[in-house]
């Protein structure tokens, strides 16, 4: 095994577990949604995949940070680099959302998908970094 | 910063994936700090004028020598 398969092979093992952790929380994220349209709150099979929703979130989570851990100095500034648009919009958008939530006005937007504008912000953020060190 | 990385890896005839295995970083990082788009920090620019057998200065130096 040369030494570009061996490194290849390390990147992808590092990986794994936020890949899985990201793929399990989509999959649940859909069934989540297609089932709050179905059925009613507080049935058991909405209680049971929301409880299975955050614990595969927090797997990602676990994952990421975990991956976090293997970047080189390079790696790390373009993940900084990403962050540093996700968090600020974020942050905007969980405080715009509640508060105007809060206030009772309709902004189209169910609050249990912030995490989505979260998400979208970060891939952003990754492109962005990508784009200005590639 | 600029910095002859590319010259001196190309003398020695290293691939970049080569140079990156023996700095301990990504292929990405060297590739990035070769184009100037990152600088190294000053463990990883010891650690390659190490891997050169040259002092940091022969290897980095500032943009406007002035």
């Amino acid at each position: 095994m040369n030494s570009s398969t061996t490194g290849a092979s390390k990147g992808l093992r590092a990986m794994a577990p936020a890949m899985v952790g990201g793929l399990t929380t989509a999959g649940l994220w859909c069934v989540h949604i297609a089932l709050r349209e179905n059925l009613s709150p507080g049935d058991p099979w909405r209680l049971l995949v929301t409880g299975l929703l955050v614990a595969a979130f927090g797997l990602w989570v676990a994952g990421y940070v975990r991956l976090s851990r293997t970047l080189d100095e390079f790696q790390r500034q373009r993940q900084e680099l990403a962050l540093s648009i996700a968090f600020p919009v974020s942050l905007v958008a969980a405080f715009g959302v509640s508060f105007f939530a809060g206030e009772g006005v309709p902004l189209g937007m169910d609050p249990r998908d912030l995490p989505a504008v979260m998400i979208v912000a970060y891939l952003m953020g990754i492109v962005i970094a990508w784009w200005r060190y590639r | 910063m600029r910095n002859r990385l590319k010259v001196l890896r190309a003398e020695r005839d290293w691939t970049q994936e080569d140079l990156a295995r023996q700095a301990g970083v990504s292929r990405q990082a060297i590739n990035a700090i070769e184009t100037g788009k990152y600088d190294p920090s000053l463990p990883l620019a010891f650690r390659l004028g190490r891997i050169f057998a040259m002092p940091v200065e022969k290897i980095f130096f500032p943009e406007d020598p002035r």
